[in-house]
This record gives structure tokens, C-alpha cells and sequence, in this order.
């Protein structure tokens, strides 16, 4: 029971701080589960993977119905990134552990510097160009504009978007820290529809390792179950209380916590 | 107003997402309320005995697997209203997503 209830509250804090960063809980959810209760970094992904998908739905439930997700370019887009989330998922299940935990580590300090930096300005979105099969627009909830755009550089957003797949493959993170930052100052698509959109898409991304994961026995039901239940719990209550709220002190902290869970990582495995 | 295709994903997420849900909190309860330890990697053939038998990692297992199928649901829903809008380059590609996963299925049973 103890350890049930453990998983719920660091998949809930992971949801929780998650949807208050904006950053989805898989990043907290792995070093969470590896660092505090001592699970197997493999099972760990396989537990988290699980959970993103639980709060890719969730999200996309919400985001499609305001009509912020672009379903045309998911689609295009997603085609490379279930590739490269296959292939990370088949070469995930064939490395040690401790390769594992060194590459998350890497990816800790990548996040938590995204984190810490000063957000810069996307791309110029060429606001009222019109036409196109990708082209999309919504209501921006803030002033009530319809804004219209139309992605741009495709290819490269779909070559990119395959070591994004492979990313969330091979470690059970989401992706989205890669896609949104490569949609918005990329792809000229504005900041909203490139987190609904990557929202969509992680759901389709996770589903296509999370099998590899599961047939291998990694994706263990006492362990992903609650993980998965927790992170959508903590999510709910997340972007509920924290909506506006993204201070920059709670990010430095935050990014801080990151690089230390890198830090342990890194030392757990060289041990 | 949302178009048809994100009328039908939703359509298709909803209905993987709450049937999910029922079977993993029912999994939580049972587990937290049971004196026994984990049973662990539940086999497919082994998941409605043990949901008879009211094994909690068997619904945890269960609630998973549909877990999994959710966004698939939500693509085969999009399939079906690129198609019923004509929309070939929609239909291919939803399609070819949708075969890459079925792959991955097919690799991690072997």
C-alpha cells in the first residue's frame, strides 16, 4: 500500500508541476520514480510513457473541442515522429540501464536550461495568410481575435519531429519540449496551436513504443496504473490552479531540481 | 466551430478514455485495499480470468491496454472523417500512421 501510494503522489506532484510549467510530467515522473523508490530507470520509462499518454488524451480532449489543435499537421508530423518513437522504443528495451539514466540526465539539463532561459520571441507569424491544406486558425481566448496562419518548412519540422519520436521512445519523455519550441520558431505556427497540436500528437508517439514496452514487461501495472491515474489527477488540478501562474523564480527553482536529478542520475550510474 | 475530423477524434478519445479510467481507479482501490503483494506482467490470455477473480493488476493491465488503444481510436476516427470528406492526403497519411503503429504491435509480440 505504501508503495501504491507512493507512485500516486510523485505522479501527482509530476502531473501538478507539469501542467504548471507547461512542460508535461513526464520529465518529472522518470528520476521521480528512479531516484525515490529505486525502480529500474527501464521500468520507470515504461510507467511513464503510460502516464503521458493518459495526459496526451486528457489535454487533447480539451484542446480539440477550442479547436487549437491542428489535426493536418499532427498528422504530418506525426508520421516520421512514430518512427523514430518505434525505433527508440526497439533500441530503449536493448540498452543498459545505466546508458539510459546518462542520456536522461542529458535531457534533464537540456530541459531545465529551456527552463531558465529567457523565453525569446517565435518566428514571424504571417498572421492572416490564408490557403493551403495545412492551413489552420482558432480564437485567441485573451482578446477574442481569430488568428489564422500557415506552417511553414515542412520538411525540416518533419525531420526534426522524427528525433522527437525517437526521444520519446527511448526515454518515455513526451517529446513536446522538442516540438513546441520547433513548431513555434520553426514552423511560424503560434505558441497555443503548437502546444495543442504536440499535445495531440504525444498520445500517438507514446502509443507507439508503449506496446514494445509493455510485451517486454516493462510497463508494470502496479507501477504505470497509479502513475497513470496520479499524473492526471495532478494535471487537473494543475492547470486548473495555476492556469496564469508561471513565475520565473518557480521555473529557476524548478530548473535547479532538474539539474540536481541529473547530478544523482549521472552518480547512480557510474556507481 | 470544429471541424468533423475533430468532432470524430474526440468522438473516438473520449470513448477509449473513460472506460480507461473506470478500469484503473477500480485497479487502485482493489490494490490499495488488498493484503496481497503485486502479481506483476499480467499476459493477455490471463486478464479476464484475473478480472473474475477481481485481481487488481488485472484491471490495472486491462486499463492500460485500452490506455494504449485511446489515441489509435482517435486516429481511426480521423481516418473515417478524412475519408467521409474526401480528403485523400488526410486519409493516406492518418493510414500510414496507423500502419507504423500496427507494426510496432506486431514487433513487440514477436
Amino acid at each position: 500500500m505504501g508503495f501504491t501510494l507512493g507512485i500516486l503522489g510523485i505522479s501527482f506532484l509530476a502531473g501538478l508541476f507539469g501542467a504548471m510549467l507547461g512542460i508535461g510530467g513526464g520529465i518529472f515522473i522518470v528520476p521521480g520514480l528512479t531516484l525515490l523508490l529505486h525502480l529500474p530507470i527501464h521500468a520507470a520509462i515504461g510507467s511513464s510513457i503510460t502516464a503521458v499518454i493518459a495526459t496526451s488524451s486528457a489535454a487533447t480532449l480539451s484542446y480539440i473541442r477550442r479547436d487549437y489543435v491542428n489535426v493536418r499537421l499532427g498528422m504530418l508530423l506525426q508520421l516520421p515522429t512514430v518512427v523514430g518513437a518505434v525505433a527508440g522504443g526497439l533500441l530503449a528495451v536493448r540498452t543498459r540501464g545505466e546508458i539510459l539514466q546518462g542520456i536522461f540526465a542529458l535531457v534533464l539539463i537540456y530541459s531545465a536550461y529551456s527552463m531558465a532561459r529567457p523565453h525569446s520571441e517565435a518566428a514571424e507569424i504571417e498572421s492572416g495568410e490564408t490557403g493551403g491544406w495545412l492551413a489552420s486558425g482558432f480564437l485567441e481566448p485573451t482578446n477574442g481575435d481569430r488568428v489564422e496562419y500557415v506552417p511553414r518548412r515542412k520538411w525540416l519540422g518533419m525531420v526534426i519531429s522524427s528525433a522527437a519520436g525517437a526521444m520519446s521512445g527511448l526515454l518515455g519523455v513526451g517529446g513536446g519540449f522538442i516540438q513546441v519550441p520547433m513548431m513555434t520558431r520553426i514552423m511560424s505556427v503560434p505558441a497555443r496551436a503548437a502546444m495543442a497540436t504536440s499535445a495531440y500528437q504525444i498520445g500517438l508517439t507514446g502509443a507507439a513504443s508503449a506496446f514494445i514496452y509493455y510485451s517486454h514487461g516493462y510497463a508494470v501495472p502496479e507501477v504505470a496504473g497509479p502513475a497513470a491515474v496520479g499524473v492526471l489527477l495532478g494535471a487537473k488540478v494543475g492547470t486548473r490552479v495555476f492556469r496564469k501562474l508561471r513565475p520565473r523564480t518557480l521555473m529557476l527553482m524548478f530548473a535547479a531540481l532538474l539539474v540536481l536529478a541529473a547530478i544523482r542520475l549521472v552518480l547512480e550510474a557510474l556507481r | 466551430m470544429i471541424s468533423r475530423v475533430q468532432k470524430y477524434i474526440r468522438a473516438g478519445i473520449l470513448a477509449g478514455v473513460v472506460p480507461t479510467l473506470v478500469l484503473l481507479v477500480i485497479g487502485l482501490f482493489l490494490r490499495l485495499a488488498s493484503p496481497h503483494g503485486p502479481t506483476g506482467h499480467q499476459p493477455l490470455h490471463r486478464l479476464a480470468e484475473g478480472i473474475i477473480r477481481l485481481e487488481p493488476d488485472s484491471f490495472l493491465s486491462l486499463g492500460m491496454l485500452l490506455l494504449y488503444m485511446t489515441p489509435l481510436a482517435g486516429a481511426a476516427s480521423a481516418l473515417a472523417a478524412f475519408a467521409a470528406e474526401k480528403d485523400s492526403r488526410g486519409a493516406l497519411l492518418t493510414l500510414a500512421v496507423l500502419c507504423v503503429i500496427l507494426c510496432s504491435i506486431l514487433v513487440a509480440k514477436r
